[in-house]
């Protein structure tokens, strides 16, 4: 389905054929959408899945709106990354706020998780170690496999800046997990 | 779904890339992929169903919700400026005041709820002070 098919372009389009075309294309979505969630929050299920459905419903508020210009999968980016911050933000000020409380620090919900465990989360801290824009950077470029330029879309940056941060965080991502060698065996013991 | 990509080689992934990074990309691609049981797509798929139906408000959310917003927005929008909520973000490594911190609340939580983005974007920028480094 293309995005202007979705977004009703070219034709009126009724709010109920609207929903439908919104329903397909988050079924389509729906697990690509949790899964950069989920790598930009640091292996965190049920925070990624609210983001993802809020991501969702603005962008089927926000679909009258959308005009073509980007492509849907980067428009749709751009709404899932901001979501994100907005997530980042809010767990910023609750854990400002929990210093001063007993609160109960919150763990990343294991539930799904397959494979290597150890590897998985020293992968994770590795990247959460990256500066935000870093991150998203090497996540959208070279684990979700967008473009630079559509990357450079989706954070509001120039593809020069996308280019540094892909390169300074791979650079980073490369010293720290150095160890895991030509055949990524897991972690030591 | 057939979405148009950028088909200039030096903008795709992985083409600058030598075999050992190529090598730690596979690795992250591969791990740090959460997947999904049917059970958990199906319960998402449920649950982003119940709150298109309610447009985008939980289930029994009341619409005073937004009437509320709005309000809070406009105060908000009042006392920034004006320094009641404790003057300047906060400086990188500086602690945020209180009034921020409610700010940041309303800001999240409630202001997201306004269908215009004008008074969320003049808030979203003192909100960035928050950014998680």
């Amino acid at each position: 389905m293309t995005s202007a098919a979705i977004a009703g372009a070219g034709a009126p389009v009724g709010e109920r054929e609207r929903l439908e075309r919104f329903r397909a294309f988050a079924s389509e979505f729906q697990e690509p959408a949790v899964r950069l969630a989920w790598r930009l929050l640091g292996g965190d299920r049920a925070a990624a899945e609210d983001v993802a459905q809020e991501a969702f419903l603005r962008a089927y508020r926000g679909l009258a709106g959308f005009r073509g210009e980007a492509s849907l999968r980067t428009w749709f980016h751009r709404i899932l990354v901001r979501e994100v911050h907005r997530h980042r933000r809010w767990q910023a000020v609750r854990k400002i706020w929990a210093t001063s409380s007993t609160s109960e620090i919150e763990l990343p919900d294991p539930r799904g998780r397959t494979g290597d465990p150890q590897l998985r989360d020293r992968l994770l801290a590795a990247l959460g170690r990256l500066s935000p824009r870093q991150r998203e950077a090497v996540v959208l470029v070279h684990l979700e496999q967008l473009t630079v330029n559509e990357t450079a879309e989706v954070l509001g940056t120039a593809p020069g800046t996308i280019k540094t941060h892909v390169h300074r965080g791979l650079k980073a991502l490369r010293e720290e997990l150095a160890d895991l060698g030509p055949e990524p065996a897991g972690v030591s013991p | 779904m057939s979405e148009h990509r950028d088909p200039r080689p030096d903008l795709r992934r992985g083409d600058e890339l030598d075999a050992a990074d190529r090598r730690l990309v596979e690795t992250l691609r591969e791990e740090l992929d959460p997947g999904f049981t049917p059970a958990q797509r199906a319960a998402f798929s449920q649950r982003l169903e119940e709150r298109l139906a309610h447009r985008g408000r939980a289930p029994g959310q009341p619409l005073v919700l937004a009437a509320s917003a709005a309000v809070a927005a406009l105060a908000l929008w009042l006392a920034v400026p004006a320094g009641w909520l404790g003057g300047a973000p906060p400086a990188p490594g500086e602690a945020a005041s209180p009034g921020l911190l409610a700010f940041a609340y309303y800001e999240t939580d409630y202001l997201d709820a306004l269908p215009d983005d004008a008074l969320s974007e003049e808030f979203e920028a003192i909100a960035s002070a928050f950014e998680v480094p």
